[in-house]
């Protein structure tokens, strides 16, 4: 590249001089562009012959600009440039957004419901089987108990409650665990729908335009490619 | 949408099967086994030894009173404990609350000053402890 643009100073520098461009592009690391139509570039500075040249940058995800700069002798003139994002990367990243949000409503809630109610299931389990432990002690304590107060403060208070007791956890499993069953399905579900889903592919269709612009020789031997561009408006 | 109920279908078995794991079985209508319940519907703790005339030479006074010998079947508890008897003469109402005759074992004595020789004296027999009395029985001797 540096060689075409040499080339390109040297055949009329004897009549003409020469300035420099100094490119500050946005974004700054991977965009290219093409010199008066023919040399395809990627450079941050060069020397071009004094008068007007047609340059049409390019990032990847960006729009093509085509811009005119004047070179003028002697000189070096800084060109600050921001290349706009695509169209199509805007919509890709709408849709990246969009499935993001999907995912997140199809996936990561029912998970979190599941493990929530699967944890209400745990506890509750811990609950049922402490209630049935409470029934089992109350049993030993009759069978170990001589005092006939305390004997009938079991049978006729304790006892009573504590069955209560072992009925509601055991109600409280049942509805929790139900629950977990259910919201695990769902979540289950939810999750294969969701891997169903094609990710949104994004093509730069700014790059095959960029790309139809010159010659591009590749390790083979070289290729045409070329561009259409049909201004609508 | 099939993979879901499969998964419905491995885990609600195994939910039944915690459910069942623990089940109410107390019936509290059978607990009636322990003699210190007053509902203890099993066979009389208290059977009765023997009863005598106790002499006891106090100078200047000698006491004359009978005694009711009486055995509790400790075999019966369900669990081994200390305890006490309650006991109400049925002759003329009074209650007394005994300690062990000789500790460690189950033999008990019921002394009463005023007995008459021939006539047959009844007691309200109870197993206690923390103030508080289980099921009654009755207990009968004649001083013969």
């Amino acid at each position: 590249m540096m060689a075409w643009a040499s080339a390109l100073v040297g055949t009329c520098a004897c009549a003409q001089g020469t300035g420099t461009l100094r490119f500050f592009v946005d974004p700054g690391n991977n965009y290219q562009f093409v010199l008066d139509g023919k040399y395809r570039m990627q450079e941050r500075e060069m020397k071009l012959l004094e008068g007007p040249h047609t340059f049409t940058f390019w990032a990847p995800t960006r729009v093509m600009l085509d811009t005119v700069l004047r070179v003028l002798p002697d000189r070096t003139t800084d060109v600050l440039l921001r290349l706009p994002y695509s169209p199509e990367f805007a919509a890709y990243q709408r849709e990246m957004a969009q499935l993001k949000k999907e995912q997140w409503v199809g996936r990561v809630l029912p998970s979190a419901l599941t493990l929530g109610s699967g944890i209400w299931a745990a506890i509750s389990f811990v609950n049922y089987k402490d209630a049935h432990d409470q029934l089992e002690a109350d049993e030993a304590l009759y069978n170990s108990s001589a005092s006939p107060n305390r004997i009938d403060q079991l049978k006729s208070t304790d006892l009573p409650a504590h069955q209560e007791d072992f009925k509601q956890a055991r109600t409280t499993f049942a509805i929790s665990g139900g629950l977990f069953v259910a919201s695990a399905a769902f979540t289950t579900g939810s999750i294969i729908k969701a891997s169903r889903k094609p990710m949104p592919t994004f093509e730069d269709k700014e790059k095959v335009k960029f790309d139809g612009l010159v010659y591009v020789p590749d390790r083979r031997g070289g290729t045409w490619a070329m561009g259409l561009t049909i201004p609508i408006r | 949408m099939k993979r879901p109920i499969r998964i419905v279908l491995l885990v609600l078995p195994l939910l039944v099967a915690l459910s069942g794991c623990y089940k109410d079985e107390t019936d509290v209508a059978a607990w009636t086994n322990n003699p210190f319940d007053r509902d203890y519907t099993g066979p009389s703790v208290f059977s009765v030894d023997t009863t005598y005339i106790e002499v006891l030479n106090a100078p200047p006074t000698v006491i004359t009173r009978q005694v009711v010998q009486f055995q509790v079947n400790s075999s019966l508890f369900l669990a081994s404990a200390p305890y006490q008897v309650r006991v109400k003469d049925l002759d003329n109402g009074q209650t007394t609350l005994l300690s062990q005759y000789t500790p460690g074992t189950d033999t008990w004595r019921f002394t009463k000053l005023d007995f008459t020789i021939g006539q047959e004296l009844c007691l309200e027999v109870r197993l206690s402890n923390d103030l508080s009395d289980g099921r009654p029985d009755t207990i009968c001797a004649t001083l013969q």
